[in-house]
């Protein structure tokens, strides 16, 4: 029995008045937010399941996206990825809402599926049919309970610092969870002000969060992707059965990425590809090691999500 | 590699071999020139005879071109046709005969499906930048130059996992960050993927990380044979080919199985083509001397680092030594 994950999925808040429905009707929109003031009109809509939400108390995301610094004198083509994977982890239950044009609209709702949030995604009319693929997707991929899998304990200490170091270990597919201490399952623990930590290496939250990978070894990472700069990893379940969601950053910007690696610690022998516009799309190269599983992701056009099982 | 004629390089120049004003080259002297350079270098009297010593019928062979100076500077497709008319020569079918290189789009740039057969394979491993589907997911190096995430560098695919043979036919140019890239360069950078994260502001690890790459199985039993393309170079701002000024023509190639040794030949060449502009050195180490103006023959990007050559031979790859390298000119 399949069950349809439908209680985080991320909805289109859209602010405009009733008489732009078939809009979004055409669009293949099925269900929207509105501000609390619209709603009696919107409701009176035949084919759009209406839901009033006031976002005064939500909290705005950045435009997922990735941007070239090419102001930096450097060789690297390594673009910043702007996600609000940290933001979304802090801050779990929290309210959100995304205002994303075009096609970002589309990456902001995978983005605000893969951490779990209801999010408001606001958008513009070439947003629409973004959009709305990508709803039908994420409403379309089977349910999978399961709390998400770290390596690295984080203790938040609530600082603007620590936000930006778990925000570089977002982009760096370090894996975290928040905790208040150690806890023995995971294999490093993070506390800023520490010893090993001390706050004055908040000073370059990238040479800190350098330090941070090189204490958990890369051998010891969960996750590593290989031939791409700009996807973005999380992985949720338990050992045995786990689901890896893969961000395409670039997305917001038409950007595909045509083929890349990843290793995974642990064996899976099965496994089931959902991806985005991608129908049919299986893993190339799968290998099952004596300590980790590899695949090629042969295509990522905005995000795919792929169940595993040892 | 070094293979068979160790420490030994042929030189053959010719005049005619490009009109430096249109920088058309003249593909019957081209051909003479290789025929020329292969007699020397191996003794035969005939072509069959010197092509038959590295290639058989069964052979499957990449053809490693240098395209990155494209469409002005590169593998000159007179050069790499003359190549494969002598393998089809002695048998090899032309359909087993893969002219490979990187990047698709500056390939296309070039166009060496005009001057070849059809059934041979132009190829290239990234048909869109940023996709390894083209690399062998099971044959990389792996390391951490500057704290980059991206830490692997796969070897193209089907020189771990199709050709039999490699044929080296690398560009006469100096290198913003290696000093030079020739042989060396060429089969090494040329042959895996996410090359670039090496080189960080005015720091590049090209001298360790280019003989590492070259020595990478299989590479060094396959490559075969390099020819070098001097008909024309670059001797600033390389491997790209954006100032015209910085173009030269030294009307030659080179022959030689010693990469190495074919390489230290080309720092004596872009040294002298500098001096006589009177710039600085590749060699030269001045952090005045650096800097983003590439129109400048006398700033550069990076700290260079042809010792990548000297690096190479101390891995067994060739003689470096001058001294020890047995130069053959020949003139035509």
């Amino acid at each position: 029995m399949v069950f349809l994950q439908v209680l985080t999925l991320p909805i289109l808040f859209w602010n405009g008045p009733a008489g732009t429905s078939p809009l979004l009707e055409q669009a293949g929109i099925t269900k929207i937010a509105v501000p609390p003031a619209n709603a009696a009109a919107w409701k009176k809509t035949v084919h759009l399941a209406v839901e009033a939400r006031d976002l005064k108390d939500a909290v705005k995301l950045q435009m997922p996206g990735i941007f070239f610094q090419a102001d930096q004198a450097s060789a690297s083509r390594v673009p910043w990825i702007v996600s609000n994977g940290s933001r979304l982890i802090r801050n779990p239950n929290g309210m959100f809402y995304y205002d994303a044009p075009g096609k970002a609209a589309a990456l902001a709702a995978a983005e605000a599926s893969a951490y779990g949030n209801p999010a408001s995604i606001q958008t513009d009319e070439s947003g629409l049919q973004p959009i709305a693929e990508m709803l039908r997707f994420l409403a379309s991929i089977p349910s999978a309970e399961g709390p998400a899998l770290a390596d690295i304990g984080f203790v938040d200490d609530g600082s603007p610092g620590a936000a930006e170091v778990m925000n570089l270990m977002v982009r760096d597919n370090l894996l975290f969870k928040i905790v208040g201490g150690r806890e023995p399952d995971l294999k490093l623990t993070v506390q800023i002000g520490s010893e090993q930590y001390p706050k004055k290496e908040l000073k370059d939250p990238n040479i800190l969060v350098h330090k941070i990978r090189g204490d958990l070894t890369d051998d010891g990472r969960t996750i590593r992707i290989y031939g791409t700069s700009i996807v973005v990893a999380r992985l949720t379940g338990k050992p045995g059965r786990i689901r890896l969601h893969l961000l395409n950053y670039g997305a917001a910007t038409g950007t595909r990425v045509g083929g890349f690696r990843v290793r995974m610690l642990g064996q899976y022998s099965k496994y089931e590809v959902h991806s985005f516009n991608s129908p049919g799309k299986q893993l190339v190269d799968y290998e099952v090691e004596s300590d980790a599983t590899e695949f090629t992701v042969p295509e990522l056009k905005a995000y795919a999500v792929i169940d595993f099982l040892r | 590699m070094p293979g068979p004629y160790k420490g030994q390089v042929v030189r053959v120049h010719s005049d005619a071999s490009i009109d430096a004003s249109t920088a058309i080259v003249n593909r019957a002297v081209v051909k003479q020139m290789l025929s020329n350079g292969m007699r020397s270098l191996t003794g035969d009297s005939n072509d069959h005879d010197c092509w038959a010593r590295f290639i058989s019928p069964q052979d499957v062979v990449g053809i490693k071109v240098n395209c990155s100076g494209s469409p002005h500077i590169m593998s000159s497709p007179e050069l790499v046709a003359a190549i494969v008319e002598n393998l089809t020569a002695i048998g090899l079918p032309s359909k087993n005969i893969w002219i490979y290189e990187r990047f698709a789009g500056q390939m296309r740039s070039v166009g060496y499906d005009r001057y070849v057969p059809n059934d041979v394979h132009i190829w290239a491993a990234e048909q869109a930048r940023d996709s390894i589907l083209g690399y062998d997911p099971d044959t990389y190096v792996e390391v951490d130059f500057f704290g980059e995430e991206d830490t692997r560098s796969f070897m193209i695919r089907p020189v771990a996992n199709t050709f039999t043979k490699i044929i080296n036919v690398p560009k006469m140019k100096e290198h913003q960050a290696a000093g030079v890239t020739g042989c060396l360069k060429n089969i090494a950078y040329g042959d895996f993927s996410n090359m670039d994260r090496s080189h960080r502001f005015a720091k590049t690890n090209t001298y360790s990380f280019i003989g590492t790459l070259a020595s990478v199985d299989p590479i060094p039993d396959k490559t075969v044979l390099n020819i070098m393309d001097g008909l024309s170079g670059v001797w600033h701002a390389g491997p790209f080919s954006e100032y015209p000024q910085f173009r030269f023509y030294p009307k030659q190639i080179m022959v030689g199985t010693d990469p190495v040794a074919m390489d230290r030949m080309l720092i004596d060449i872009i040294e002298a083509k500098r001096k006589a502009e009177n710039v600085v050195s590749i060699f030269d180490r001045s952090p005045e001397h650096i800097g983003s103006d590439n129109n400048n023959p006398n700033v550069n990007r990076f700290f260079r680092e042809p010792g990548h050559v000297e690096y190479a031979s101390k891995l067994g790859l060739g003689v470096y030594d001058a001294s020890q390298i047995k130069l053959k000119v020949v003139e035509l």
